[in-house]
């Protein structure tokens, strides 16, 4: 039928007049749909018979606290602590929605709790909304047995508890990711992991971390994972990142450094390693300031790598991390990196140890800071034969130049 | 293979309407098309018209606007592509619309599919049910009564 009218149909407008968008196959009215509040899209029920589930269609489920979000501006409730009760009454009733109908949820985002430019760590916990931990619990569980390929969740509560252990246990999800203020990043990982077609993670720390091998633990139980992402914004230890599938990493433990300057006061962290075993990557960022020795496989597909650290006991023992970048093809060395590995070549205390970067075609070095680090420059630049571009990052002109002089 | 063993930007396709108008479009314009691309693969001589054949001329030519935009890339930044998007859809009228998106559906074109499904929605969205059912000709079948047990099951999506 659908064919006859298109085939018959001239666009002309003597035809305009009819109700076309009923006609749409059920799969573009579901996708027409997602694209509208929720609130709209089960609206829409009562239009006509055609229309009476077709919201039910709708697999894309957004659920934000924050006032611009389009789903929840509609209830009319301005974006403040007081306004919480409000937004889990709508999260109820969504849930109990999609429960009701049996709806298949594909892509499930539920923000909630942080606001943007507040600090979570300077943050009062009195700031924070009151959710029962249960209650957290089933929010965070709802979409696993629906299908759930995508799972987003952004949540700030005052009483933490657990990430339910079944988020470790979906054979449907895709994409994982969570920042999330749990009890001292408990992220409950004791059972068994089964997560075969997970290939995106994205974990975001808010508490110091104790030292476990849980994040080591699920990544290395991903066999599907490719695109991997730790940010913390506190002290963290993970000594373990391995993965024969990973593509993409990014570590961004930029919540070191403050640590970093209170130990030369009081007392010194302990020495860490870093085991790095992804001989697939081709992707890496990596900032860290905690790190003292590295243990890393060689990436042999590594296209580019963005390097950040700083060497706490000046032993030059954190330059070991270029033996596993040594086949990268572009390189950007920043700042803080560049300027450790100038204070270690001009006080000739100890060689840097660079391995040769065969592949190397791009380099960007940031060069703010130390005027001394032509001995850096010229080592690099012995170090990569086939190197075509040079760049100089974060610049200080006044450096730069009495460093080229 | 050996006879198309030129440029593969420079190679032409002919699409074929399905009342009967030909279109002549570069490969990399109808590869946008997934529907196409997966039938091209299966082609022995390509000089010969592709079919697309529920989808008429005055259609397929909006379709190749599209694509042709599309297929073009560093001529413009993603800011102009979008303002460009954002007219072309403008320009369509309900009509055109249902049967753009019925096209972009079939020939598997999923940037098309998704500005065109996001037009829709919008004006769909913030509309009360009455003003839906006129914008869109909507006949409403449902007795009184019906529609109120409807508005009871889920009373919240209905408030203002």
């Amino acid at each position: 039928m659908m064919l006859n009218k298109l085939q018959n149909g001239n666009e002309g407008t003597t035809l305009i007049k009819e109700d076309r968008i009923s006609h749409l196959p059920d799969h573009i009215l579901g996708e027409i749909l997602a694209f509208i509040p929720l609130k709209d899209a089960v609206a829409t029920s009562v239009l006509s018979r055609r229309w009476r589930r077709v919201f039910t269609w709708v697999t894309y489920l957004n659920l934000d606290d924050t006032p611009n979000c389009h789903d929840y501006c509609l209830m009319r409730t301005p974006h403040t602590i007081d306004s919480f009760p409000n937004f889990k009454m709508y999260v109820d009733k969504v849930l109990q929605l999609c429960h009701s109908n049996n709806m298949d949820i594909s892509t499930y985002i539920l923000h909630f709790g942080k606001r943007k430019g507040c600090f979570h760590n300077l943050c009062f916990e009195g700031c924070l909304p009151v959710l029962d931990p249960m209650h957290l619990d089933a929010w965070i569980s709802f979409p696993l047995a629906c299908g759930v390929k995508v799972l987003d969740i952004i949540a700030r509560v005052r009483k933490p508890s657990k990430i339910p252990s079944a988020l470790y246990r979906c054979p449907t999800l895709e994409v994982l990711k969570l920042d999330v203020n749990v009890n001292n990043l408990d992220l409950n990982i004791s059972f068994r992991i089964h997560l075969p077609n997970l290939k995106v993670i994205h974990l975001t720390f808010l508490k110091h971390t104790p030292n476990d091998d849980s994040v080591a633990m699920l990544v290395a139980s991903c066999p599907s994972l490719q695109d991997l992402v730790l940010n913390a914004e506190c002290f963290i230890n993970i000594n373990l990142i391995t993965s024969q599938s990973l593509r993409r990493l990014v570590i961004n433990f930029s919540g070191n450094t403050w640590i970093d300057i209170t130990s030369f006061t009081t007392k010194r962290l302990p020495r860490r390693e870093f085991e790095l075993d992804v001989p697939n990557l081709e992707h890496l960022t990596y900032v860290d300031s905690a790190v003292v020795i590295y243990s890393i496989t060689k990436m042999n597909n590594l296209v580019n790598a963005q390097v950040d650290v700083t060497d706490l006991y000046f032993d030059g023992s954190i330059f070991g991390i270029f033996s596993g970048l040594s086949n990268v093809q572009s390189l950007y060395l920043m700042s803080r990196t560049t300027n450790t590995m100038a204070l270690m070549a001009c006080g000739t205390i100890i060689n840097l140890k660079l391995p040769l970067f065969g592949n190397l075609k791009h380099l960007q070095l940031g060069c703010e800071g130390y005027y001394n680090w032509n001995n850096v420059l010229i080592e690099l630049l012995h170090r990569a034969p086939f190197l075509e571009t040079l760049t100089f990052m974060e610049v200080s002109v006044i450096y730069l130049y009495s460093s080229l002089n | 293979m050996a006879s198309t063993s030129t440029s593969t930007l420079s190679r032409k396709l002919i699409l074929k309407s399905s009342d009967g108008e030909k279109f002549e479009v570069d490969e990399n314009v109808a590869m946008q098309s997934q529907t196409i691309k997966h039938m091209i693969e299966d082609l022995d001589d390509i000089n010969s018209p592709i079919p697309v054949s529920i989808v008429t001329g005055t259609i397929l030519s909006k379709v190749i606007e599209y694509c042709k935009k599309h297929a073009t890339e560093d001529s413009d930044s993603d800011e102009q592509l979008k303002q460009w998007d954002k007219e072309y859809a403008n320009n369509m009228d309900l009509n055109t619309l249902y049967y753009l998106l019925l096209a972009a559906n079939y020939m598997e074109i999923k940037g098309l599919l998704e500005l065109i499904t996001q037009c829709v929605a919008d004006m769909i969205k913030g509309k009360s049910p009455e003003e839906i059912r006129a914008h869109f000709n909507i006949k409403n079948d449902f007795t009184p009564q019906e529609e109120a047990n409807i508005r009871n099951e889920n009373p919240w999506a209905f408030e203002n």
